[in-house]
């Protein structure tokens, strides 16, 4: 095993990118005042309306996510490879873009319009942003919680199905216990991502008050006004929405802390 | 091991340094080689299709300038322009987001000039399948209506105007589906076919001749507005801004606007 760096060293090299990621929040606080946040009263729907879509969101994520992230860990099939990469596509796409491709599948011009026969809809609805948000960060969820499932020593499940425990019991009673600090911190990642959300929202949600205005939305429209009021209204409105997700981030994150030991990592 | 990542690890920082350092000067010297001179216009994306056509034709006409364009929400490019302190020509979608350039001093008001007209006009789906032929029709029970949205997009505040003066505001806002954040994103949806009508600009039929017809609005209801085109007051190359500015409301400049479907003389309304 080699010698660890000293601290003041890993410190010094740390710091480029905290200060780089830091210092433009920290920029943002600095630029309100007490005034500024007056603008939040009228935001209380937008802020409502992201936790809630975020959270959804994360549940689909997990619902649909974990037998995807099962599959990848425990069998090997042709094509894998494949699956694996098209699962990282929501990743590397656009979020526009996504947006687009969800538009042009889910509206008038793909199934929408078999919907419409039914009048039903799904552009420009509640549900539309839940989609949005699941299509671009589900993969964050999914990595994180194959990557669990593939730290379970097989030598437990098998061990557990010797014992007459049947797959799903082994599963919830063995390989989300040991996997459990993955699968959150996917599930972390999945809601801050969901939470950010904004170009494919834009495109298949829309910006409507109180429907599908999220906060990332309704921060980009004050700014787009181009009035002073605007601009410093988008700039609380952002400070409001770190400040929150910082405190629901580590709540999260205290509340399953894992205390890495040499022999662990 | 560790003086191999300490080495590269100072390495990396280093060159990130250099590349900071450097860059501003090398872009620098594009813009004053003392050859040419090189403008950055704040362009309004809806006017992106005729502005880069503006460009060609301009920097052919002009080979000793070139025209930078950066493409964006009009209220986004006016706080860019105003934070930075920088830019040489504004273009906005419409003439109240240059008002608010006015006012907050980013554009010389003697510079301001029309570019293009636009006329507010219900756009509904090619053939009109909802039979729609005025603002009432918006508030019939089944009628799908996009507006774009007011306080964010000129065409938003354009559209309340209107619907605000018919007195048919809350029963149309009724029938909203969808407040978009964009002119684009406004156009996007009756050329999608996801909403039966909006509000919208008469070039919108332009940008999709088979997917869109227009039904006039009432003379009265409507306020014709503008696309225009100033110099900033940060411009560091004036003289050529204004070359820029006046090439756009020239013949050739008027024949690139109108071939994209704006209209380039004062409407009159019907």
């Amino acid at each position: 095993m080699g010698r660890r760096p000293p601290a003041a060293v890993a410190t010094l090299l740390s710091l480029p990118l905290l200060l780089f990621l830091l210092t433009p929040i920290a920029g943002l606080v600095v630029r309100t005042t007490p005034r500024s946040y007056a603008c939040c009263v009228q935001a209380v729907h937008a802020l409502h309306l992201s936790f809630f879509t975020a959270t959804a969101a994360l549940v689909v994520s997990v619902l649909i996510g974990t037998p995807v992230a099962y599959w990848l860990a425990h069998h090997d099939f042709r094509g894998k490879d494949a699956v694996d990469t098209l699962l990282d596509l929501p990743l590397v796409l656009p979020p526009v873009a996504a947006g687009l491709a969800l538009l042009l599948l889910y509206g008038r011009q793909g199934l929408g319009s078999w919907l419409a026969q039914h009048d039903l809809r799904l552009t420009y609805t509640t549900a539309a942003v839940i989609m949005s948000q699941v299509f671009i960060a589900s993969p964050f969820y999914v990595k994180h919680a194959r990557a669990g499932f593939e730290s379970v020593p097989e030598t437990l499940r098998l061990a557990s199905a010797t014992l007459g425990a049947s797959r799903l019991r082994t599963f919830f009673r063995v390989t989300v216990p040991i996997s459990r600090y993955a699968l959150v911190a996917g599930a972390v990642m999945t809601w801050a991502r969901a939470l950010g959300e904004f170009g494919a929202t834009l495109v298949f949600a829309g910006d409507f008050p109180g429907r599908t205005e999220t906060m990332p939305l309704a921060i980009y429209s004050s700014q787009a006004s181009g009035t002073e009021v605007g601009l410093r209204t988008s700039i609380a409105l952002a400070v409001v929405l770190v400040a929150v997700s910082f405190v629901v981030i580590a709540i999260a994150k205290r509340l399953t802390r894992n205390d890495l030991s040499p022999d662990m990592a | 091991m560790l003086r191999a990542a300490l080495c590269a690890g100072l390495g990396a920082v280093a060159l990130a340094l250099a590349l900071i350092v450097v860059a501003p000067a090398v872009a620098g010297q594009r813009g004053s080689s003392g050859e040419k001179v090189t403008l950055t216009a704040f362009v309004g994306s809806a006017s992106k299709p005729p502005a880069l056509a503006a460009k060609a034709a301009f920097e052919k006409k002009y080979p000793n300038i070139i025209v930078d364009m950066t493409f964006g929400g009009s209220g986004t490019l006016l706080n860019q322009m105003k934070l930075e302190e920088m830019g040489d020509i504004y273009m906005p979608g419409s003439d109240d987001y240059m008002d608010k350039a006015e006012s907050q001093k980013v554009v010389v008001p003697a510079s301001r000039r029309i570019v293009a007209y636009l006329v507010p006009t219900i756009c509904v789906q090619h053939g009109n399948p909802k039979k729609i032929r005025g603002l009432q029709d918006l508030a019939r029970p089944g009628i799908t209506v996009g507006l774009a949205r007011a306080g964010a997009v000129c065409l938003g505040d354009v559209s309340d105007e209107i619907l605000r003066k018919a007195g048919v505001e809350q029963q149309v806002k009724a029938n909203v589906i969808n407040y978009a954040a964009s002119c684009e994103l406004t156009q996007q949806m009756i050329q999608l076919g996801e909403v039966d009508a909006i509000i919208g600009w008469d070039s919108f039929k332009a940008w999709a001749p088979d997917k869109i017809d227009l039904v006039p609005i009432p003379a009265n209801l409507v306020r014709v507005r503008s696309v225009p085109a100033a110099v900033a007051v940060y411009s560091k190359h004036e003289r050529e801004a204004r070359l820029f500015v006046s090439f756009l409301t020239s013949k050739q400049g008027k024949e690139i606007f109108s071939s994209h479907g704006y209209s380039v003389e004062p409407p009159k309304v019907k």
